[in-house]
């Protein structure tokens, strides 16, 4: 289970489901309001943006009205709706790097943010540095099981993988991010 | 390399953990405000919807079950070869160990059968990788794609795990298609054309296909 509880129980997810489908405007808002926080904390550690974020949790509940007929109740309901909530934030992402690209330039003028309020500037700007630098199957893993507490099997079923997939990418996740942050080693053992 | 990978072992330090969360740690969402988007771009887009009375059109040829099916096959294969391959290499030390009938060329070349049944199997994955990745690129229907995609990720993750894939260069081309495949895997049907043209970019920015044909090679046993 993720960092938020999901709809109660498959029976009333089922009838939720029923509901919207048959046109149930009050059923709508529930199920939005019923995943809204967990799609948009996703997305938010994904980009990084909160305008972003909003973008994306928009364009996946869209696309969740969309196809909930699709939804045959094979994995959990927040599982599939944070499948299509990865599908837009890859998506979306891949646009921004398309888009950086053609803008080297800028994006070598534009100084990264370094303020950060809390103490360890330095390791957080080091582990800000090594998160982003992972490969995106890495990334995602790490910031899905580590950060915002998804079980391996909800990775799994949401990036369609083997939950071996998943153990193993974020075994080598953190294997990179050591690698990166060896030089504070001393201080947290 | 289990243990490693039970997502527990290895886990890394509270403090670095806590940091992680700390950094890019969600505000609230505006709810209200998204969900007035939400509404408004689902009322546009009802207003030019066509109507849903027509079922969507089945591309001729075979079902779509069929490539699933081969693709099963398939791994069933590469996986029997590669257990073919370990069993190879764990024999080598027995043999080593004095009960060899004629120790130095035998072990020598079981050595070398392994190498080539690994060399072969990979082969044989990175053209089907190959197909997949050129009929994306061509953009037919993509309804396969996802579940060859989901196949072929098994067998990548066979190969990358198997003693065999020692290679730095087909280990990093197998670990880029790796990535590639999941989100292959993602595409949704019906949707996922824009998902697909994304990825083909990623292909040739990645210049993953003239990689994968560097690293096939010509004859169907030559070692890579």
């Amino acid at each position: 289970m993720g960092a938020f509880p999901v709809v109660a129980d498959s029976m009333e997810r089922t009838s939720l489901v029923h509901r919207v489908l048959a046109g149930d405007a009050a059923a709508e808002r529930e199920l939005y309001d019923a995943h809204v926080d967990r799609v948009y904390r996703l997305a938010y550690r994904m980009v990084g943006d909160p305008d972003q974020a909003a973008e994306y949790t928009q364009d996946t509940f869209v696309r969740v009205f969309d196809r909930l007929g699709d939804f045959r109740g094979e994995a959990a309901l927040s599982t599939w709706v944070t499948s299509i909530a990865l599908s837009v934030v890859y998506s979306g992402m891949r646009k921004v790097k398309r888009f950086r690209q053609r803008e080297t330039d800028l994006d070598e003028a534009v100084a990264m943010p370094t303020t950060q309020r809390q103490s360890e500037p330095d390791l957080k700007k080091r582990l800000a540095e090594a998160i982003d630098s992972l490969a995106e199957g890495y990334r995602t893993v790490f910031l899905m099981h580590d950060v915002e507490g998804y079980t391996h099997d909800e990775i799994a079923t949401a990036l369609g993988i083997q939950e071996g997939t998943s153990k193993a990418q974020l075994s080598r996740a953190r294997s990179r991010l050591r690698e990166k942050l060896k030089e504070f080693e001393g201080e947290w053992t | 390399m289990m243990d490693m990978m039970d997502g527990q072992t290895d886990s890394l330090p509270d403090r670095i953990l806590a940091a992680a969360r700390e950094l890019n740690s969600p505000p609230a969402p505006p709810r209200e405000e998204i969900w007035a988007r939400i509404q408004a771009e689902r009322a546009g887009k009802q207003a030019v919807r066509p109507p849903h009375d027509v079922l969507p059109i089945q591309p001729p040829g075979r079902p779509s079950v069929r490539p699933s099916i081969r693709l099963t096959v398939w791994i069933t294969g590469i996986a029997a070869l590669l257990a073919v391959g370990i069993g190879i290499g764990r024999l080598t030390p027995t043999l080593r160990s004095g009960q060899a009938l004629r120790p130095a060329a035998p072990i020598t070349a079981l050595k070398d059968r392994g190498k080539v049944a690994y060399s072969v199997v990979t082969a044989e994955h990175l053209s089907r990788v190959e197909t997949l990745l050129t009929s994306l690129r061509t953009g037919q229907d993509q309804a396969p794609f996802s579940a060859q995609a989901r196949e072929l990720l098994t067998s990548t993750r066979l190969l990358l795990d198997s003693p065999g894939g020692a290679d730095p260069k087909i280990r990093a081309l197998l670990e880029d298609l790796e990535l590639i495949l999941v989100q292959v895997a993602q595409v949704d049907v019906g949707h996922g054309r824009e998902d697909l043209d994304l990825i083909t970019d990623g292909l040739e920015q990645r210049q993953v296909i003239p990689r994968l044909r560097t690293a096939i090679p010509a004859g169907p046993a030559r070692q890579l």
